[in-house]
């Protein structure tokens, strides 16, 4: 009889223990703390480890900008981050301005639209390394890039494609990530399109509105919530490209910030410097990334509805 | 004069699919305030539609001033629309949203402003005017649409459910303002409800829909004590009218109706309209509130049952008692009735319909 | 109102005609490059059909004692190919450029003819997984590279969901200091670019014994990948009604059961599409597995290495990524529906 209460007893106390371990106050802490463990472990020390380089000399000394002006010093950096910019800027505004277009006309059902759909899709799926090897087909001389001009006359001469360097070959990798990586901001469009309640547009076309002035007024800024998100992902991404570069037109001779990483930690990262100028080229273009979105956010949430109304 | 016609309007969603709207036939006049009503389903968003121009027709035509309608866009039409879901644009200031459709038709600045504040103050919504519609609750949003609808000054005025989300003593304050916004307008209203009550007090006349088919048309006592057919009769009233299935019988005091459980004595003029179905079953239709109550039997007595069961209603109560073969329900005013007594039934003042078994259909006097 | 006019129609059909050809002609080609033989892939102007035998005119030199093989490019003209008369020589040609498996004796034997008849053709089928076989051969654990692929998104998957869902529930159930900032924390993790991440991390997995381990990428991979399941999951928690949730409760089940039973299974289009994600981020990279492997390489950095950035030989690099490609495109079209459920939901 005894030895049961006091089990009982235990039981309860046991209860009560975990009862004041595990309650709504400390649920969100047991939720969060495999993650926050996760992220101290594996993504924090690691920046630390690279901070810790970028401010210290080969010979372990502290130093506040001297690898940045080693890194400036290299002939490689400004071109690098010209391209980088271009290349965020123009592909995320091409893309973006294909997706809404696309977006907009396969909103409609029509016969052909899912299969359309489909179609512009697959893209999305294909491994960069494999997007590199798709263009490399066509942008070589025998290519089949050259072989399209050709049999529709336009040219004479085929044009050495993986020859281009500077802006023109920027341009192409611009389009050949086009190809890819339209078809994932078309996604969160169409998702975001699927959102609007169609009596919003109805509404403005029995007061006069024409098609384009109901896309204009109502759809888009309807859509800015999805608009905002497909960008800042893009242009996160857009910032990091280098696979489909190397891989198309090799190391160095279109340079971009991650290509460059790629180059410092790969073909040459026996050389002594090439460490640091990995870890200041990640940091530059961390901090690149972050001043980008901060930027894009304060941009674009200005004028919107959510901006205007906490004005208020 | 009509001043909007629907003729033989026709509509079908696909290519070879069923038509949703048959031969529609229907003239509104100037100032009107027409209601469909009808169950789920029937039509009543389409035909609504249809008349916006958002919906192509499939055929017959759509007149407005005697000229048709059918090309034109919802802005020629001089048509304005009140939405289920109200439709306010999120984006814009509740001002925006009554501004932007004076700004496609390039209204100047100025009387916009004007134009907008007097809409605003008409749908009572003078200090809402620069909040967004995320700030504004259901029946607010409701007004916005509203003084957006009414500030382009159309000459149709056409509502989906206006009132279908907003609780149920909004959706009563709601009814007469509206009605009250179209008297002052002198638009001509068409409104589309489920809902039978908000149909009786809003319209001038109702229009009964069933699966794409006109059932009747008429003002509200019309509809409530004239029905056209079994339909109109079943789908009108709380609780519905009660249906006896009777035969129609010659005897030498002229015709009886009699069934199972009821027994009715014609008048000269019910005789009149029944004679041809002597021999023949008819139904007979009459509303709870059409059957009186007595303790004794009579001459008049209808029929003679037990309630069952008795509903109170405050001011009078429902008296339910099953027949043989039916159930039917009786509004009295004697609350002091107890349940499971025997109770007389009697036709008040021969307020009875009668319809046919095969069309449904009333049958009315045939005149010579 | 969805009422079109004709010019309208023709631009739409027009625009929408581009974009499709846009997509589709790339990767025809490409697919045509990938069955090529060692001399199609040098054809030009190329077709982007496929073709599955290869013609050849073989005649005999009584002078040298050879054959001359000649061969009909897709434009059907005649090119040089091999002048021999050992078997193996053009029993090796014959596998090597045309994809076409003969043995010595059976080529010798057939050719045998041209020395009375003069000058004949022959149309031979080719073997159209020549190019897959060759992959495989050329690239230096191929097979390894191909499990170790499937290992690292499995764990790559398992990491991100499991932390991603709970912290995705944390934000969306729970009101709790700091939340803001976490969530900003949760978008910078993001932006931080992983190959940055790679070179430090390096020497924390060494410390941990995973360097070279499927494990140590996995862990890397999940890092952008768990802050992006937290962000979808928690908008797509706040859209899912908490009183099934307490119903659920109230009927005597505990948290983690309700969790489990109730939740879960809601948020399973929010799962699908964050698994997608983290499928793509482990199978497609090449750049962290180069830095964070040294034997056990993935099929992407295997596929990556043997091609390198060479343009000769792009058949069998071409096969290459198709091997490379299909798990994707397979996985990407049967989630796809999920993630377009997803993105309805989702916002910044
Ligand atoms: N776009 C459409 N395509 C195909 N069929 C439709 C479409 N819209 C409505 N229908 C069909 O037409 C019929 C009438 O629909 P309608 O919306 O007009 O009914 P309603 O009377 O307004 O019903 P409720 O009272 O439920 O709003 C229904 O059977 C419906 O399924
Ligand atoms: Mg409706």
């Amino acid at each position: 009889m005894e030895g049961k209460a006091l089990a009982n007893n235990n039981g309860s106390n046991y209860k009560e223990m975990l009862r004041r371990v595990f309650n709504k106050k400390t649920a969100p802490f047991w939720l969060l703390a495999p993650t926050f463990i996760y992220y101290l472990v594996f993504w924090f020390s690691p920046i630390f480890i690279s901070i810790k380089e970028v401010f210290t000399t080969l010979d372990g000394k502290f130093t506040v900008l001297g690898n940045f002006l080693f890194l400036f010093e290299q002939e490689t950096f400004l071109p690098a981050l010209l391209n980088t910019a271009f290349f965020a800027v123009a592909s995320v505004m091409l893309q973006f301005v294909i997706a809404l277009v696309l977006a907009i006309l396969l909103n409609r059902k029509f016969k052909g639209q899912k299969l359309i759909l489909f179609l512009v899709m697959i893209p999305m799926a294909i491994t960069p390394t494999a997007v590199a090897i798709v263009w490399k087909t066509g942008l070589i001389s025998s290519g089949w890039i050259n072989s399209i001009l050709q049999s529709f006359s336009v040219l004479e001469e085929r044009i050495p494609f993986l020859g281009l360097r500077g802006i023109e070959a920027v341009i192409m990798i611009i389009l050949i990530d086009t190809w890819t990586v339209m078809p994932s901001v078309l996604i969160i469009l169409i998702a975001g399109l699927g959102n609007i309640n169609e009596e919003t547009k109805e509404a403005a076309y029995i007061f006069g509105a024409s098609k384009w002035r109901i896309i204009k007024d109502i759809t888009i800024p309807l859509l800015k919530p999805s608009i905002i998100t497909a960008v800042i992902l893009r242009m996160i991404a857009a910032v990091q490209v280098w696979a489909v570069v190397v891989m198309v037109m090799g190391f160095t001779n279109v340079p971009f910030l991650v290509e460059r990483i790629a180059y410092y930690v790969g073909p040459v990262s026996s050389l002594p410097y090439a460490d640091k100028l990995a870890y200041t080229y990640s940091f530059l273009t961390a901090v690149i990334v972050f001043i980008a979105t901060i930027v894009y956010f304060k941009i674009s949430k200005k004028g919107t509805a959510l901006d205007r109304r906490t004005q208020k | 004069m009509a001043f909007l016609e629907l003729v033989d309007l026709d509509k079908r969603y696909t290519q070879k699919g069923n038509l949703i709207v048959k031969h529609m036939n229907l003239s509104i006049h100037k100032g009107e305030f027409l209601v469909f009503l009808g169950p789920s389903g029937c039509g009543k968003t389409t035909t609504i539609r249809m008349i916006s121009g958002l919906e192509e027709i499939s055929g017959g035509d759509i007149l407005i001033n005697g000229k048709s309608v059918v090309s034109l866009p919802p802005k020629d039409r001089g048509v304005s629309m009140i939405f289920q879901s109200y439709a306010v644009w999120p984006h814009m200031t509740v001002r925006e949203n009554i501004a932007y459709p004076l700004r496609l038709q390039k209204v100047s600045k100025k009387d916009i402003v004007t134009r907008v504040e007097k809409a605003a103050a008409a749908a009572n919504i003078m200090e809402l005017l620069d909040r967004y519609p995320t700030q504004l609750s259901g029946g607010q949003r409701q007004r916005v649409a509203v003084a957006r609808a009414i500030v382009v000054e159309p000459q149709i005025f056409l509502m989906d459910e206006p009132l279908s989300n907003l609780d149920a003593m909004l959706r009563v304050s709601m009814r007469s303002e509206l009605k009250n916004i179209h008297e002052s307008l002198g638009a001509t209203s068409i409104f589309v409800t489920h809902d039978q009550s908000e149909a009786m007090s809003l319209a001038d006349r109702i229009v009964i829909m069933k699966d794409g088919l006109i059932e009747q048309i008429g003002t509200p006592k019309d509809v409530y004590f004239d029905c056209e057919s079994i339909f109109v009769a079943s789908f009108i009233g709380v609780p519905p009218t009660n249906f006896f299935h009777v035969s129609v019988l010659k005897d030498d005091a002229g015709l009886l109706l009699k069934s199972q459980d009821v027994s009715y004595r014609v008048d000269a003029l019910e005789e009149k309209m029944l004679s041809p179905y002597v021999g023949k079953e008819v139904v007979m239709g009459v509303r709870p509130e059409n059957l009186e109550i007595s303790d004794t039997f009579d001459d008049n007595t209808f029929l003679t049952t037990h309630a069952d069961f008795i509903e109170p209603q405050g001011s009078h109560i429902i008296v339910i008692s099953k027949l043989e073969s039916s159930v039917i329900k009786i509004s009295s005013s004697k609350l002091e009735l107890q349940a499971k007594s025997l109770i007389h039934v009697s036709v008040k003042d021969r307020k009875a319909m009668f319809f046919d078994k095969d069309t449904e259909k009333r049958i009315r006097l045939q005149e010579e | 109102m969805n009422k079109l006019n004709g010019i309208q129609k023709t631009l739409i059909a027009l625009v929408l005609a581009t974009v499709v050809i846009a997509v589709i002609v790339p990767l025809m080609f490409f697919f045509t490059n990938a069955f090529s033989n060692g001399r199609e892939v040098y054809d030009y102007p190329k077709t982007p059909i496929l073709s599955f035998t290869v013609k050849v005119q073989v005649s005999y030199n009584e002078d040298t004692g050879m054959y001359i093989v000649k061969y009909y490019d897709r434009n059907g003209e005649l090119q040089n190919a091999v002048n021999t008369s050992f078997g193996e020589i053009l029993s090796g040609y014959f596998e090597q450029y045309l994809s076409v498996y003969r043995t010595p004796e059976e080529l010798l034997e057939q050719f045998e003819i041209t020395k009375t008849e003069g000058p004949q053709e022959f149309t031979y089928g080719k073997n159209m997984w020549h190019n897959f076989k060759t992959f495989f051969l050329i690239t230096s654990k191929a097979e390894e590279a191909l499990v170790n692929s499937i290992i690292v998104v499995i764990f790559t998957i398992i990491i991100s969901l499991t932390l991603g869902s709970m912290a995705g529930y944390a934000f969306a159930r729970f009101r709790f200091k700091g939340k803001d900032q976490i969530n900003v924390f949760m978008l910078i993790v993001r932006m931080f670019p992983m190959v940055g991440i790679s070179i430090p991390l390096a020497v924390i997995l060494i410390r941990f014994n995973l360097f070279d381990t499927m494990i140590g990428l996995a862990i890397l991979y999940s890092l952008p990948n768990i802050a992006l399941t937290s962000w979808i999951t928690s908008s797509i928690f706040v859209g899912i009604n908490r009183e099934l949730e307490e119903a659920s409760l109230v009927f005597g089940a505990n948290g983690f059961q309700t969790f489990i039973k109730i939740t879960l299974p809601l948020a399973l289009p929010a799962l699908a599409a964050s698994s997608m994600y983290a499928f793509l981020t482990a199978w497609n990279d090449t750049i962290s597995a180069l830095i964070l492997t040294n034997d056990h390489p993935t099929l992407a950095l295997a596929v990556y290495q043997a091609i390198g950035d060479n343009t000769t030989n792009l058949q069998y690099a071409a096969a290459g990524s198709i091997i490379l490609i299909i798990p994707a495109l397979i996985f990407t079209f049967v989630i796809r529906k999920y993630v377009n459920q997803m993105w309805g939901g989702v916002s910044v």
